[in-house]
């Protein structure tokens, strides 16, 4: 059995996370994606694969923070789980690591908060999403005037530039 | 222990925390603050209304500490921080939570780093929480084998220490109110000084991130301390209305007015847009509408930072309250 993990929880919750995961799964082999800010720390855990998928900065799990040569090496493997760990009540917020879930091979796509209990994400998110972004265009255009109205304020106000106030070169 | 004719040549520095309600963990920080190898060190406490007999239980067990009492009401973390700042006279800012200490020497490290580069102005502590403590803290085994150092902006005020003259130039913590991004004003403040801010493996403080009683989430189930997450639904909303409101007042204070900080007030527009929509809540939307409506002041207190410094403070879309 292959689950891989995407890491959208903060680090320390890692270990837990895997252990909770390697209790259920003891025979899984669990694959990660993450960022390279913590690499040490990821590299260094227990139960994980040595292969360890990495985005290109840190912070963000969408289709556009992968590379696609990743995304091939990602795709190679068929994972019978992919799962995105959270510490939120739903998958709400997490869309953006949805849409990337339709680019990797995995038979099931599953969702977990700090309790671990695994919950199975619908493929319809995506066509929700599609219908929330419909209806915010609307607002969207009602709310613009006070951005532009509050940034043309600020700039017409702003004196000329000046420099650091230390030089200390 | 330096002796008492090296403390004439060291620098004072300031530690000052802000206390409610967390008698035993101020105490305990205290304690372990006073094991620290450096002096001289000047603590100033602001007991925020705790009336738990937290300021009467620092003045008995710690003469030396000075401690302000605010009553009969609570005035917040950040005027109760900055009032703590108003009373210290150190070179050197050290701020901590009433449930964070510094490891072991860790502000001898400290100040050693600051005076061996003046081009540094903030130190940004790593974190590690209790279960870190409990493990490693008596066998020093988080010290780091090889120390490493890189520049860095993002702390968190349970750990972070600073040079006076920053503050004093352009004055101290935000007022906004809670979250996000209260320290990154004083991350601002030290680029726009021309300091840089910094980060080394070796300076950490422990957290406890306090206690918000046991639960499905808490500590005792999990074996790590899950207290921000327990804090987001205590404080529900109004850690997102605040996340949400003091990014886009940071952003409208710092960021130079060109056209990427437009494109981040337009994705912002846009991301709080779409959260009305999707989560049928008004929560951030409110928190735009009242960022907006302070344009006029944050023009006037404006701090404006060059792109390039303002591109290290990136001010994300994660309003969940921390």
């Amino acid at each position: 059995m292959k689950i891989l993990i995407i890491r959208t929880i903060q680090s320390d919750l890692l270990a837990a996370f895997l252990n909770s995961l390697h209790d259920s799964y003891p025979q899984a082999q669990l694959y990660l994606l993450d960022n390279r800010k913590q690499a040490a720390f990821s590299k260094a855990q227990q139960h994980i694969e040595p292969e360890i998928f990495w985005t290109r900065k840190a912070g963000d799990y969408s289709i556009t923070n992968i590379t696609l040569q990743t995304l091939r090496a990602i795709r190679k493997h068929k994972f019978d789980q992919v799962i995105i760990p959270h510490k939120q009540a739903g998958i709400t917020g997490l869309e953006n690591v949805v849409q990337l879930l339709y680019l990797l091979q995995g038979q099931e796509w599953l969702h977990c908060s700090i309790d671990w209990r695994l919950r199975k994400i619908p493929r319809s998110q995506i066509l929700k999403m599609l219908g929330y972004t419909l209806l915010t265009v609307p607002l969207f255009i009602l709310t613009l005037p006070v951005l532009l109205l509050s940034f043309s304020y600020l700039w017409l106000l702003e004196p000329p530039s000046r420099p650091p106030d230390r030089d200390l070169v | 222990m330096t002796s008492p004719t090296e403390h004439n040549t060291k620098p004072l520095v300031s530690i000052f925390i802000s206390t409610y309600k967390r008698k035993d963990e101020i105490l305990r920080t205290l304690e372990y603050i006073y094991q620290q190898n450096y002096r001289p060190l000047e603590v100033v406490v602001v007991d925020n209304a705790s009336q738990d007999g937290t300021y009467e239980a620092i003045a008995n067990q710690f003469k030396e500490v000075q401690c302000i009492k605010v009553e009969p009401d609570n005035i917040g973390l950040f005027k109760a921080k900055n009032l703590a700042y108003r009373h210290t006279t150190g070179k050197y800012l050290l701020s901590l939570d009433d449930d964070s200490f510094p490891g072991k020497d860790v502000i001898s490290r400290m100040v050693d780093r600051f005076e061996a580069d003046p081009q540094i102005g903030l130190i940004t502590f790593n974190v590690y929480n209790e279960r870190s403590f409990i493990e490693h803290y008596a066998d020093e085994a988080y010290l780091p084998e090889q120390v490493t150092a890189q520049e860095h902006y993002f702390w968190s005020g349970c750990g972070g220490a600073y040079r006076r003259e920053i503050v004093e130039k352009y004055g101290a913590w935000e007022e906004w109110g809670r979250v996000v991004p209260y320290e990154l004003g004083i991350a601002a403040k030290t680029m726009k000084m021309g300091y840089k801010g910094m980060n080394y493996s070796d300076i950490y403080v422990f957290h406890t991130f306090g206690d918000y009683g046991e639960d499905e989430h808490s500590s005792s189930k999990w074996g790590y301390s899950t207290g921000a997450s327990v804090a987001y639904r205590v404080a529900g909303q109004v850690a997102s209305f605040s996340a949400a409101r003091n990014s886009l007042l940071f952003v409208l204070k710092y960021y130079p007015l060109n056209l990427q900080t437009f494109m981040w007030l337009f994705k912002y527009t846009w991301y709080v847009s779409f959260d009305l929509v999707q989560r049928r809540r008004t929560t951030l939307f409110k928190a735009l509408l009242s960022g907006f409506m302070r344009t006029r002041q944050m023009q006037q207190s404006r701090i404006p930072l060059l792109q390039e410094q303002a591109a290290r403070l990136p001010i994300s879309f994660n309003f969940k309250g921390k």
